[in-house]
């Protein structure tokens, strides 16, 4: 822990003045207005990202929810101050990894399973401000710009390299890595603005274990997987972030000057918790079991255990569907019908998993409870049949 | 040493621009200029991209390029097809479900256009069942609820992929040539076109075109890529040619 800390504080220092004088002043950088493209490689990107994002607004994969997208919208707002959020478009999309991105035309891209991942607003907060800090420096335009660069100049090099018979492979290499060690510094820089734009919010900076979570989610996988854990505090050539553990480091550097600000976990709890199986669909039907499960614990452990959220983690038992799954499954179900918010389909799993372990009246009576809650509900006949059978 | 760096040097180039200059159409069995005639056909926001490219070969969009493009597409196609007293009608504008439907629908023909131009239009890749076999393929018949939207018989598909060498990249292509005597490709000119019956929801005209001419920047050069673009569509006789 100690590397790390130690590791971020150099960091900290090679980056310059700029957390520097976060500290001292917490305030949002001066904002310039509305903003039109210049040039023809700024306007084509916006021709693009704006074609884009007609085939996004009507496309299946967004998440229709108003209510949903303003608490999103409203976190942002909070965050980045009224003024920046004012044209930004907001879309949830169903995605189960642990992603968001902002388009240059003020688009904002955030996946369903970001928000599955999350614990409260001020967490929210620091990744909307990290996707509108590569916004605010344009890096998209940047990024094009300097890879554009490189294969430009790789191309000549090789060109030369060939007519002169010199070995130029190494040369590449190095514009190469070049290229991916400039991402690499624009998503710190995207950090260090977003931490500046949380600070300067009523929000607390509640960034790096944000990332601790990630690392430990990936590490429950490839534990499962068999696979060896590798802490990694160094990128390697081709990575297009800092580590996860490099974040950390700065973060908590960051975190630690000071803890003003609300996490603001009830509003987010509320928010995401009305929409708990939409946001975990894609997540329980994926094969990452021992992932899902961390993720759905460090959501049970921070913002408490009640009935939906203790059905999904009996979904995800039920469906992996060893011998011992369906004994724990069972208990999952039952401690959510024991809650005053237990969904309708807890009984369905209930009665499914009661009728597979052979105690086949307590299964009907728990299937014919489903069906009394949800009558209309689409599997609504095919349970009918199971219960006749 | 040198024929190590040659071979790896011509590799990297034929990833850049993999050799795909053909073209390619076909029409439904029993499609005739007669079903066409007089039909009304509404046209799905077009697919229009136009930039240049980079030294390396990289696509740089430009937007006002793509704007003028858009424009002239736009006109060209109306006379084009004025002939068969064709009335093109724009696609609707749409929201909730019906968006929803139409966006799906435009996401599938994009797949299975692109189907075709894999695994039955060019060499190489053709599935055994596909193979010499008839032009028939569709959407389904979801697509009968876009002629209810919009009043039109058949969807018109249109994808125009422009870039144009840059200056850099021209220079290379030249200096490559004359040097190592490998070939670079300099632009892209790619255009797709497809027509589809909207009360059956089959695919009843595609083109396929990996080397466009014209320079759609242009009114002339327009002209020449829309005539091009629906050369085999039957429409003999008619259009402005």
């Amino acid at each position: 822990m100690r590397r790390i800390a130690a590791m971020g504080a150099t960091l900290v220092a090679c980056l310059g003045a700029q957390p520097a004088m976060a500290q001292k002043t917490f305030a949002r950088p001066p904002y310039a207005g509305a903003y039109e493209p210049q040039g023809i490689d700024e306007r084509g990107l916006w021709m693009q990202v704006d074609e884009d994002e007609r085939t996004l607004a009507a496309s299946p994969y967004v998440v229709r929810d108003t209510q949903l997208t303003d608490f999103v919208r409203g976190v942002l707002c909070r965050t980045v101050g009224d003024d920046r959020c004012g044209g930004v478009r907001v879309y949830v999309v169903k995605d189960s990894s642990f992603n968001a991105s902002m388009a240059p035309n003020g688009m904002m891209i955030v996946h369903t399973g970001l928000l599955a991942r999350l614990h409260s607003e001020a967490e929210l907060a620091s990744v909307l401000g990290h996707e509108f800090g590569h916004f605010e420096n344009r890096h998209s335009l940047k990024g094009f710009r300097a890879r554009r660069g490189a294969t430009d100049a790789t191309s000549w090099i090789s060109l030369i390299g060939v007519v002169t018979s010199t070995p130029v492979a190494s040369t590449n290499n190095a514009i190469v890595a070049g290229y991916f060690r400039f991402n690499r510094d624009e998503e710190v820089e995207a950090d260090l603005l977003g931490v500046q734009f949380v600070r300067s919010s009523r929000y607390r900076l509640r960034a790096s274990g944000v990332w601790l979570r990630f690392v430990a989610e990936q590490d429950a996988l490839r534990a499962e997987r068999g696979l060896r854990k590798v802490p990694r505090y160094t990128p390697s050539l081709l990575d297009t972030h800092p580590t996860e553990l490099q974040r950390v480091g700065y973060l908590s550097t960051l975190e630690s000057e000071t803890n003003a600000g609300d996490d603001a976990m009830d509003g987010y709890r509320a928010a995401t918790g009305r929409v708990l199986p939409q946001l975990f669909e894609s997540l329980i039907k994926g094969n990452d079991f021992a992932g899902v499960d961390y993720i759905l614990r460090s959501r049970g452990d921070a913002l408490g255990w009640d009935g939906p959220l203790l059905y999904l983690r009996g979904e995800l038992y039920r469906q992996r569907a060893n011998p011992r799954d369906l004994v724990t499954a069972r208990d999952l179900f039952q401690q959510s019908i024991a809650q005053p918010d237990a969904p309708a389909e807890s009984w369905r799993g209930l009665g499914l998993i009661s009728v597979r372990l052979g105690d086949v009246p307590a299964g009907k009576a728990a299937l014919e409870e489903y069906l009394r809650r949800a009558p209309d509900s689409p599997d609504a006949a095919a349970i009918k049949m199971v219960m006749e059978s | 040493m040198l024929r190590l760096l040659v071979s790896a040097f011509a590799g990297m180039l034929l990833l850049c621009a993999p050799a795909l200059a053909q073209e390619k159409g076909a029409v439904r069995a029993g499609f005739s200029a007669e079903s066409l005639r007089g039909q009304k056909i509404v046209l799905l926001r077009p697919n229009v991209w136009v930039g240049s490219q980079s030294t390396g070969g990289m696509p740089e969009p430009n937007g006002d390029w793509t704007e003028q493009a858009r424009g002239l597409l736009d006109a060209e196609l109306k006379m084009h097809l004025a002939g068969l007293d064709n009335v093109i009608v724009p696609e609707p504008e749409l929201s909730g479900d019906d968006a929803l439907m139409l966006s799906e629908h435009k996401a599938l023909f994009g797949s299975v256009a692109g189907a075709v131009v894999t695994y039955q239009f060019f060499k190489g890749n053709r599935l055994p069942t596909r193979k010499n076999k008839a032009f028939d393929w569709t959407l389904g018949p979801g697509t009968k609820r876009i002629s209810e939207l919009s009043g039109a018989r058949y969807g018109l598909f249109i994808l125009t992929h422009d870039e144009y060498g840059s200056f850099g990249r021209k220079a290379f292509q030249l200096l490559v040539g004359g040097l190592v005597g490998v070939g670079v490709k300099s632009g892209v000119h790619r255009g797709y076109a497809g027509l589809v019956d909207l009360d059956s929801g089959e695919l009843m005209w595609l083109n396929a075109d990996e080397a466009m001419g014209g320079d759609v920047r242009e009114s002339d050069g327009m002209k020449k890529c829309v005539a091009q673009l629906l050369e085999d569509l039957p429409i003999a006789g008619a259009g402005a040619k």
